[in-house]
């Protein structure tokens, strides 16, 4: 029997970008600007790398909704540090201490209480982003060393976001963590049965996403020279929003990294365009929305279609 | 010792244990008495009203995330809702030089509309509700900013207010009552009718509900919604009691009716719910973004402490499994 041709799961991202990008680059030529085209890679870098540590998670067949959060905890931690004089490299690291030390606290509260993740962390969700906002009396901090700002100039975020790409494509596509990780989230029993240490799994991808929420709060500091305990909220939606566009199944076990940050990718190119065609930047929520749906009605399809082929067989 | 006595051992039996809205009861208790003891304001006439009239838009909320969470479902997009429900209401008042009637029918029309998308989604096209109810949640917050500019509509006939915040009845603020209505009628859908029970059964295992009968596609569709219209009624509250009607009305009411349904004693995953527990949930939130305001301290505090409210809700549910 010949094998037929499967398309991989990124492809519809992949196609909607590369045309969104050359319609863009053809008829609006204020895209082309080197200005526009960094920003959008400092924006598509903070959902991106995001991404990547939610996609882990969701592949796991978990959601950590608290990413956000953990970001306005990073960048004030570091923002902190950084008004009381301390040298910035400890404080950027004490920042990604804080984010890795809540991703841990998510982890530990789903794995060792067993409580459930949209719960649990929808709960860290209010705590970390109010507690910082306590912690800090809601002050604005604002000029970070020079040194420090280099990390979000020009096109650094972007190449940020590739090296944690390219890392967590490693992670997912070599180690046996990653195998245990697709294994979990396709069936989380079996997996535990044929002795993938599943606790010990989903620890560490929430420690991961913690951590990716962290330097994503690092680049936003730097690149906006401020911060505050309100700084992106409501991101969690468009992080996982390029998850699910990127085709990671939202129910966990398929999907890959790269079609992640293809989502952030692409999602942020249509809000650039929105507000580059001077329209409501607002109304990125209708197209989010409805390709959201568009990709959970293409999940759906996939596994009818799946279990059709696997009927026809039996 | 028949062998039959011997299987029951006392052991085996079934321990009577406490009512589970029993926790979430002592916690409104000792905050309520907290408050009392510290801030004398917070027993006076005024601040009490005030609390009944801030609680109705919860409590209304959230006994239709209650409907939809005993499914073993969940909407995430009931906030998102509101604000587009609320600007439907303000569109239709200024559009038809005041007419309230159709002004509220097109609020409670928008939500029903918004949870009949969502129920027709996940009921039909068999979608997780967390995915569905987010991309709602994202494009009906988007929609919102299609009126007006973006902006808010504020002249709003004056008698929208006058008949939700400052009519009493029984000497009771109107919003209390509407509140407690909706508990009430909430609590008798699901303990007294056929739908209730085929509700609560469908969270409970879906495949066995489905084999006995039970149109489930139906029973779940219609629980999207009523938690939809239930929005729309509080896009109605929201919109009189600020008097005009705001792009980000109704921002985090999901978060909060998430945490009073499960701080009730609701269960998450479904098949067991509690109206008596949401309505205490729904109580004990609002006590502590009171208290925290007398206090002077802004909503931060009081969105920290439900955080914490609802991890340790969720740990004593879990605890409760467990025994």
């Amino acid at each position: 029997m010949t094998r037929r041709f499967k398309p991989p799961r990124e492809l519809p991202t992949l196609v909607l970008l590369a045309a969104a990008g050359l319609a863009l680059t053809a008829t609006v030529p204020a895209f082309r600007t080197s200005y526009n085209l960094t920003t959008l890679g400092k924006d598509a870098a903070i959902i991106g790398i995001m991404a990547c540590g939610e996609g882990l998670v969701i592949l796991s067949g978990g959601l950590d909704l608290s990413i956000a959060s953990i970001l306005a905890l990073s960048s004030c931690v570091a923002a902190t540090g950084m008004a009381a004089g301390w040298p910035w490299p400890l404080v950027a690291l004490a920042g990604l201490l804080a984010a890795g030390a809540a991703g841990l606290l998510n982890g530990a509260f789903i794995t060792y209480r067993k409580l459930p993740p949209i719960l649990t962390t929808l709960a860290t969700l209010l705590l970390f982003r109010y507690g910082t906002s306590l912690a800090t009396h809601a002050r604005s901090y604002s000029s970070f060393p020079d040194k420090f700002n280099l990390i979000a100039k020009d096109w650094n975020p972007l190449l940020i976001l590739l090296a944690v790409g390219l890392g967590f494509t490693l992670l997912t596509v070599l180690t046996p963590f990653g195998r245990w990780l697709t294994a979990m989230g396709g069936n989380e029993q079996a997996a535990l049965l044929s002795g993938v240490p599943t606790e010990r799994v989903k620890r560490i991808a929430y420690l991961l996403s913690g951590l990716c929420a962290g330097l994503a709060g690092l680049i936003a500091m730097a690149y906006n020279n401020n911060t505050q305990s309100n700084v992106a909220t409501g991101y969690e939606l468009n992080v996982i929003a390029a998850c699910v566009v990127g085709g990671i199944a939202i129910t966990g076990g398929e999907g890959t990294i790269l079609g992640a940050i293809l989502g952030a990718l692409l999602i942020n190119l249509v809000q650039d365009a929105l507000i580059l065609l001077k329209l409501p930047s607002e109304q990125l929520g209708l197209f989010t929305g409805g390709v959201v749906l568009a990709a959970a009605i293409l999940e759906r399809w996939r596994k009818t279609r799946q279990n059709r082929a696997a009927r026809v067989q039996a | 010792m028949s062998v039959q006595e011997r299987i029951t051992a006392p052991a085996d039996r079934p321990r009577r244990s406490l009512p589970i809205e029993f926790g979430v009861g002592i916690v409104l208790l000792v905050t309520i008495l907290f408050f009392a003891w510290q801030r004398p304001d917070f027993h006076s006439t005024d601040n009490i009203r005030l609390l009944m009239k801030q609680s109705s838009e919860l409590a209304v909320i959230a006994t239709g995330m209650t409907l939809v969470i005993a499914t073993g479902g969940i909407d995430v997009s009931v906030g998102s809702v509101v604000g587009l429900s609320g600007m439907m209401l303000a569109f239709v008042a200024t559009r038809t030089h005041g007419n309230l009637l159709l002004a509220c029918l097109a609020a409670l029309g928008t939500g029903a509309a918004c949870g009949l998308l969502n129920g027709l989604l996940i009921a039909r096209g068999k979608l997780p509700p967390i995915i569905v109810t987010l991309a709602t949640f994202a494009a009906a917050r988007a929609a919102v900013q299609l009126f007006n500019n973006g902006g808010g509509i504020s002249n709003l006939p004056p008698a929208l207010q006058d008949l939700f915040d400052r009519t009493n009845i029984v000497g009771l603020p109107i919003l209390f009552w509407i509140g407690l209505l909706t508990l009430v009628s909430g609590w008798l859908i699901l303990r007294k009718t056929k739908f209730g029970r085929e509700l609560l059964a469908l969270g409970g295992n879906r495949t066995a509900t489905r084999l006995a009968g039970v149109r489930t596609e139906r029973v779940e569709m219609m629980a999207y919604i009523l938690c939809g219209l239930l929005a729309g009624l509080t896009a109605i509250i929201v919109t009189a009691r600020a008097a005009s009607a705001e792009p980000n009305a109704g921002l985090y009411f999901e978060l909060l009716a998430i945490t009073a349904v499960v701080l009730g004693g609701t269960v998450i995953t479904g098949g067991k719910a509690t109206l008596l527990g949401t309505g205490l949930g729904v109580l004990t939130i609002n006590v502590l973004v009171s208290g925290g305001r007398l206090y002077g301290q802004e909503d931060q505090v009081a969105r920290f402490l439900v955080g914490a409210a609802l991890l340790l809700a969720v740990e004593v549910q879990r605890a409760r499994k467990a025994t």
